[in-house]
Formats: C-alpha cells, sequence, structure tokens
C-alpha cells in the first residue's frame, strides 16, 4: 500500500466515527441572529418538519416559531373584552392608559402589541386554548421582527399564536408599500406548501393603504385533515381582518 | 380549496406565514452535508471539538448567506467557508501555543487508533493538511480542489506531493 492509499483509508477510517451531530437548533438561531444583523431576518418552522417535529408541539419549535425573535416566555392568551381604540386614538403608539388587560408586553414603549393583543383575543374563542408567542413589529425591508426600538417606524406589525394540535395564527396589520399594487376590499385565500396547509383572510383599503390578513397553518396530510384540524373556520379569519380595531398609525418615517 | 385573489403585504413575498421559502431546502442541506463537513474539519484540525466549532460556524454562515448561494454550487461554497474556518482555527491555535501548553489541539484527539497518521498529519503545514484531506478523504480531483481553495492546478499538485512527501517520511520513521 502506497501513501496516498494508506492515507486516503486512514483519513476515512480516522473520521468515521463522528461523535456528536451539529446542532440544527443552534445553527439557525446564529443564522437568524447574524441574519437580523443584517436586516434580512428569517423565521426557522420549517427545519422542524425535517427533523421529525410538528412545529405547534415542543418547546424547541416554540422556540424557534417565533418568527423574528429568539425564544419567548410563552403565556396564555386569554380572550377578553374587545377593546377597540381607532386608529386615530392610537397616535403613533406611546404608552397610554390602556388599562388592565390579560395581554403581554411584548415590544416596550408602545401600547400596540398590547392593542393588537386584545382585538384578536376578542375573536378567540377561550375554548380554543390560543396561545400568543408573539408580537413584532417589521418594515418593508425585513421578512420578520425589526428592532423593537424601531417600532415607530414600522409598517407592519405581526401577531403569532400558536393553538393546541399543531396550528399557527399570524395576524399582520401592514401598509401597502408605495408603488406596490394594491386590491381593495376582503377577500380570502387556501393555499398548501410542503405539507403545511393556509386558510387565510385580508382585507385592504386602497385609500389609506392599511390592511390586516389573517393567517391561519396547520401540518397535515392532506387538504381534507387540515380543513378538519383548523380550529377556526374562514368567516372566523374574516372577522379578525375585518374588525377595524386593527389598526396604528402610518409611520413616522417610512422605510425607503 | 378555492384560490381567490389575495393581499399579502411586498415584505411578505418569498415567505410564508413568517417563514422563509429556501428554509427547508438548507434545513435537507444541514442534514445530509453536516456529517461530512465535521469529518472534514476534524481531518485538518485534529480535534473534534474544534471541528464542530468550524461545521458549526460553517452551517451559520450558510444560513445567511443560503438566499444568495442555493442556486449556484453550494458544495464547493460550503467547503470554501469550513477551510477558511479552519485556517482561523490555526491561527488561533498557533497564538494560543506561544503562550500556553500543551496547545488545545491535542486535548480531545483519540490518539490510541491513529496515533501515527495524526502525528504525521500535525508536522505538515496547514495548507498541505487541507489540499490532502480534500484531495484524500473527500476525494476530490484536483481540478475541484483548486475551484475550492481558489489556487491554480499547479499549486494543488505541488501542495499534494510536497504534503504526501513530508507524511512519507514522518510515517517511515515510525510505522513503515
Amino acid at each position: 500500500m502506497n501513501v496516498e492509499e494508506q492515507l486516503r483509508s486512514d483519513l476515512k477510517e480516522l473520521t468515521h466515527d463522528v461523535p456528536r451531530s451539529l446542532n440544527l437548533d443552534q445553527v439557525v438561531l446564529a443564522g437568524r441572529s447574524r441574519r437580523r444583523r443584517r436586516h434580512v431576518v428569517a423565521g426557522v418552522g420549517t427545519c422542524a418538519l425535517l427533523t421529525g417535529i410538528s412545529w405547534g408541539g415542543t418547546g424547541l419549535v416554540d422556540s424557534l416559531t417565533t418568527s423574528g425573535r429568539e425564544s419567548q416566555q410563552l403565556q396564555p392568551a386569554i380572550a377578553g373584552a374587545h377593546h377597540v381604540l381607532p386608529a386615530h386614538q392610537l397616535g403613533h403608539g406611546k404608552k397610554s392608559d390602556l388599562g388592565a388587560q390579560d395581554v403581554q408586553d411584548f415590544v416596550p414603549g408602545t401600547d400596540i402589541d398590547e392593542h393588537m393583543q386584545t382585538v384578536i383575543n376578542g375573536h378567540l374563542d377561550p375554548g380554543l386554548h390560543a396561545t400568543v408567542t408573539d408580537v413584532y413589529p417589521s418594515d418593508w425591508n425585513h421578512d420578520g421582527a425589526m428592532p423593537d426600538a424601531q417600532w415607530q417606524n414600522a409598517t407592519d406589525w405581526q401577531a403569532v399564536y400558536t393553538i393546541p394540535g399543531g396550528q399557527r395564527l399570524l395576524v399582520i396589520m401592514f401598509y401597502v408599500r408605495p408603488g406596490d399594487s394594491c386590491t381593495d376590499g376582503a377577500s380570502q385565500q387556501a393555499y398548501s406548501l410542503n405539507g403545511t396547509y393556509f386558510e387565510a383572510s385580508g382585507r385592504t383599503d386602497c385609500q389609506t393603504r392599511f390592511g390586516v390578513n389573517s393567517i391561519l397553518s396547520v401540518s397535515a396530510d392532506s387538504e381534507a385533515q387540515a380543513t378538519q384540524k383548523f380550529a377556526l373556520s374562514t368567516a372566523q379569519l374574516a372577522a379578525i381582518s375585518e374588525d377595524n380595531g386593527l389598526a396604528f398609525a402610518a409611520p413616522i418615517n417610512p422605510p425607503s | 380549496m378555492a384560490e381567490k385573489s389575495f393581499h399579502l403585504p411586498s415584505s411578505r413575498k418569498g415567505i410564508v406565514a413568517g417563514r422563509p421559502s429556501w428554509e427547508t431546502e438548507f434545513c435537507a442541506f444541514f442534514m445530509t452535508r453536516q456529517r461530512t463537513l465535521t469529518r472534514t474539519a476534524y481531518a485538518i484540525l485534529g480535534s473534534w471539538h474544534a471541528a464542530e466549532d468550524a461545521a458549526q460556524q460553517t452551517m451559520s454562515s450558510l444560513y445567511v448567506y443560503w438566499p444568495r448561494i442555493r442556486t449556484g454550487n453550494v458544495d464547493v461554497y460550503a467547503r470554501r467557508v469550513l477551510v477558511n474556518n479552519c485556517m482561523n482555527a490555526f491561527k488561533r491555535q498557533s497564538r494560543e501555543a506561544t503562550t500556553s501548553q500543551p496547545p488545545e489541539t491535542s486535548v480531545d484527539v483519540d490518539l490510541s487508533a491513529h496515533a501515527d497518521l495524526l502525528a504525521a498529519l500535525s508536522q505538515l503545514d496547514a495548507k498541505q493538511r487541507v489540499v490532502l484531506t480534500l484531495r484524500f478523504l473527500e476525494d476530490l480531483s484536483v481540478r475541484e480542489v483548486a475551484e475550492i481553495l481558489r489556487i491554480r492546478e499547479g499549486t494543488v499538485k505541488s501542495r499534494t506531493a510536497r504534503g504526501l512527501e513530508r507524511l512519507r517520511t514522518s510515517l517511515e520513521t515510525t510505522t513503515i
């Protein structure tokens, strides 16, 4: 055996037994953190599908599916009174006397996150046991959360809820980016991607260029199974997206 | 289910419900390549601990740039990033070696089974170890190694020849 053959054989044998697998969780969290610093944030949930974990289920996945943040302390959302502030009263969202609510403060310095939860909670039956996992500001240049401190420049606000059975409810309040096309009115859509089924409802006012989308998703083997799993009907999703209480003032300094 | 018109804000294009559409691809890549990258890093660095760090860093970098690199030759890019991380680890080790003894590289190496090879490899300079690892562990051609390292094929050949010669000499004094 010459030195090349010996080297080839020994290297393969030497490295054959890799003691530990790399940690996908850490890789993705580190990647997310670095992408966030580069102003390109990404969610992580689909990784769970490949590692055999349902993205509504475990603590690991809960920590990964918060769409734009590191893991949060999860607290159950309690469907409370439908406390609605009209948009003009929200001003630019500074802390106000919103009153005691069973909602969480995800973004310091503003009531928009609490207000969003209050409105959404009003549409969620307590029997659903929906849990709010995150509420965060975003803008046209971010695929996920923007830094909390910049919330005054947000063009989007997103609230993420998990519902037992691996369901996830995402509610997005947004301003349509200047130059983007705008379709006036309410609409519904159902679609699927890689085994995840989505039921969505939205409304957009092209005069104010403001809109709200509510999107329910679940992993399922088939469309029929997904339909069976969905805890909210199209009408209930529409009731959320068409609730005029979901509003926030346009950003002071919108991004370009 | 019926498809009806639906507006998503522009910032959501390319993602679904807050998740980037490319993430499934990245995870698939991670699952299939993590072992290979860790093995390569170990052959270069001689330490499982350092190899895991280098491979983990490499995967994180790949995640960051995945939307941009996914349509190209990801394996070439991955190996290039891994080699850079290994070279950086080498630099850190050599700095540490001047201030602390023994060097960290030898801490968790299992010397029992392949002590001669590890000892011989440790005599090579970092660039030679990289080339020999890519050529003989990953079975890459001279052209492929040149592409990964962004060097000329002639340089790959000369580093291979010198590395093998040095390895042969080292091994001859022990087992051969």
